[in-house]
């Protein structure tokens, strides 16, 4: 049986770390004993399906949803009993477009915001807003869901807090300022050390800054690494294979994704490569490449719902 | 522990501050709505004064009477209302979400709002008073005033009580307009049954609550009053306005901090 | 200097600054005691976590290609770099070719008839 994904990191400080947290919404259970290891310092990249728990997550580190059984901390700092001061040190981009006042105008929301952070920098503030574009005297209310989300991301970064949490950041925008988005994220990351994380279904855009992955599916982790890691566990093999082939059952549960063309198959499988390579040619497959993968189809393999035969 | 230098949370006076302005910002379209209420009032009185003193004799005055000060217990809803609106506890991400603990981030709010409600008072007294001079001066009638402490003070504390009462409600519950609305007619019809069906215990029982400092009409109007036996004069009972608003603003600033309390996290 | 990263590319991305900075000393872009990007200017131009920037200079700086001037920057080393990092880019290029090659099941021998071909045509 090859190695199953790995869902624990490296020990070290973590930024946040929750063990078996649990939350059900009356019968859904959202959160189901997960285990989310998010390093100091690191970028780290939560994905999954609509449904899967990663707003909730975000939402119980906040303390804005209170966990039904298991622990959660930041910094150090219980969810349970350190909320205000974990919120203090923590910018937060929800998915939800409703955060603030709709009656206040955007500069008027910016000064409210700027009160209850004292480590507030009003220039860098100013500069955000600049380059976001924002309207200040627009009122709330009023702004397009990308206007309010550029808002929300000046609001989250403005008091460089030590964590980034940040729910479809660049949703809703359109690709220049999704674009701009992400050289505002590069340099803030260069000027304080942050660390970020990030749920969207932006893949594509956001791999360069990532340097951790979580793949979450009901509420729990199916997979948790280092992106060196997963770049060097997961690989795309094309192999020639004779008819009637039958596939490799020793590869069961390595193997997240299979395309079939006729006498040639597809498949992304984690583990060593050299043992694979062995095992498929040994089960009579000619293997003509092996690729590393895109963090996309990372993500569709590591998510993928089928537990696929070799 | 981590080694990393972690960032402080707000004074609370800063948030307090902060609260007043955002707060008196939100209401103020209500209070735009109130002033052109009173500007409305006043000119309609002196105008309405000007004709009747054309043929009136006595010339009309003003005399203070207890029951001006009735109205007011809206200026404490109204303004409880303004806190909350739009920020049902399922829509109060944004103010749970701030570095503050929530049952005194809670109240901090409703104490700025109540500041604000203060402000609308005083705004009704001297609407009251200037519409008063107002006849007076046109109609060159005679200016009574009979204005107690407790007289003077007595909006004040009925629109804090209402603003406390219907704060609980803002607070922690989804519908308030549902509440706001169905705990007076019940209450009403509570007190009507036993006259209706001639319970006389039930009416004698009734009829003392009513009486008493824990009369729910205390909220809405503190100032209790009978007739004196001579039918000319009113006698205020103070002593029972002055109790009924300290149980009734205890029962209030208990149930705001429990709402508040209760109200801490998001439903979703 | 133009730098771009594709995450498309197989190769990390810290490996294809590497490259690209290799590319540019080669080409001619880049000479002896020029100074690189910062780390922040080059993150923010390939919106790139700033670690990969590091990481990639560090990288060179161990290769002896680059050296850190501590509070001014990083630098170009100087001369015999040139000839070392066209080995180094070859490399890269045939094992890249030969990958490719071995996709379309193609042996190495046939590859290096196909490059002998296409050579002298675009030279003939």
């Amino acid at each position: 049986m090859m190695n199953p994904l790995p869902t624990r990191l490296a020990d070290g400080p973590m930024a946040v770390a929750t063990h078996g947290l649990t939350k059900r919404f009356g019968r859904l259970t959202a959160l189901d004993a997960l285990d989310l290891q998010v390093p100091e310092g690191a970028v780290y990249l939560l994905i999954g399906p609509n449904g899967a728990g990663k707003s909730t997550t975000l939402r119980v580190l906040l303390d804005l949803v209170r966990a039904d059984a298991g622990s959660a901390s930041v910094f150090g700092l219980d969810v349970g009993t350190d909320g205000p001061r974990i919120r203090a040190n923590v910018g937060y981009v929800p998915e939800h477009h409703d955060w603030g006042y709709a009656w206040m105008r955007a500069g008027q929301l910016l000064r409210h915001h700027a009160e209850y952070f004292p480590a507030w920098d009003e220039a860098y503030a100013l500069r955000l807003a600049a380059l976001f574009e924002v309207d200040l005297a627009r009122k709330v209310g009023e702004l397009s869901k990308g206007q309010s989300r550029r808002v929300h991301l000046v609001m989250a970064l403005a008091h460089r807090p030590p964590l980034l949490l940040l729910d479809e950041p660049i949703d809703g925008l359109d690709p220049i300022m999704r674009d701009e988005t992400l050289g505002v994220l590069a340099d803030h990351l260069s000027d304080s050390p942050t660390t970020v994380l990030i749920s969207t279904h932006h893949v594509d855009e956001i791999d360069s800054l990532v340097d951790h992955v979580g793949a979450m599916r009901a509420g729990e982790l199916r997979a948790q690494l280092s992106l060196a890691d997963l770049h060097a566990g997961l690989r795309r093999y094309r192999a020639g294979v004779p008819d009637g082939w039958r596939g490799v059952p020793t590869l069961n549960g390595a193997v997240l994704r299979r395309t079939e063309g006729p006498r040639e198959v597809q498949w992304t499988v984690w583990g060593r490569e050299p043992e694979i390579t062995d095992q498929l040619t040994r089960a009579g497959a000619t293997v003509r490449d092996v690729a590393p993968v895109t963090l996309h189809e990372a993500t569709l393999a590591l998510l993928n719902p089928k537990a696929d035969q070799v | 522990m981590t080694t990393i230098t972690l960032h402080d949370t707000p004074e609370w006076t800063a948030v307090l501050r902060q609260q007043l302005r955002a707060v008196g910002g939100s209401m103020r379209t209500a209070a735009l709505i109130l002033l052109g209420l009173a500007v409305v009032c006043w000119v309609a009185t002196g105008l309405a004064t000007v004709q009747e003193t054309a043929w009136a004799v006595p010339p009309p005055g003003f005399a203070f009477d207890p029951a001006m000060t009735f109205p007011v217990f809206l200026l404490g809803m109204f303004a409880a209302a303004s806190v909350w609106q739009r920020e049902e506890p399922s829509r109060r991400g944004y103010h749970l979400g701030m570095p503050m603990s929530a049952a005194p981030h809670t109240a901090i709010r409703a104490l700025a709002g109540w500041a604000w409600c203060m402000v609308a008072v005083a705004g009704y007294w001297i609407t009251l008073w200037t519409v008063g001079g107002t006849i007076v001066l046109i109609g060159k009638g005679s200016f009574q005033a009979n204005l107690t402490t407790w007289l003077f003070l007595e909006p004040f504390a009925a629109a804090t009580m209402t603003y406390l009462l219907a704060s609980i409600v803002m607070i922690a519950t989804e519908h308030p307009g549902a509440w706001i609305v169905s705990v007076p007619v019940g209450l009403t019809i509570l007190f009507q049954l036993p006259a209706m069906y001639h319970a006389r215990a039930a009416v004698e029982l009734s009829r003392r609550i009513l009486d008493s400092p824990f009369s729910p009409v205390v909220p809405i109007w503190a100032v209790y009053r009978t007739v004196s036996a001579d039918n000319r004069q009113w006698v205020i009972h103070w002593d029972r306005g002055v109790a009924g608003t300290a149980i009734w603003t205890t029962i209030g600033l208990i149930g705001v901090w429990l709402a508040a309390h209760r109200q801490s996290h998001t439903t979703k | 200097m133009l730098i771009t990263v594709d995450p498309a590319d197989p190769r990390p991305i810290y490996v294809q600054i590497m490259d690209e900075v290799r590319r540019a000393l080669v080409v001619g872009t880049l000479a002896a005691d020029d100074a690189l990007p910062s780390v922040r200017q080059l993150a923010v131009d390939l919106r790139v976590n700033p670690n990969t920037v590091a990481q990639a200079y560090r990288e060179l700086e161990r290769d002896g290609v680059v050296h850190v001037k501590r509070g001014q920057g990083t630098f170009v080393n100087d001369v015999g770099v040139n000839g070392r990092q066209k080995r180094t880019l070859a490399r890269e290029v045939a094992a890249r070719a030969l990958r490719d090659a071995h996709r379309n099941g193609l042996g190495a021998d046939e590859l290096i008839r196909a490059i002998q071909t296409a050579a002298n045509k675009s030279n003939g």
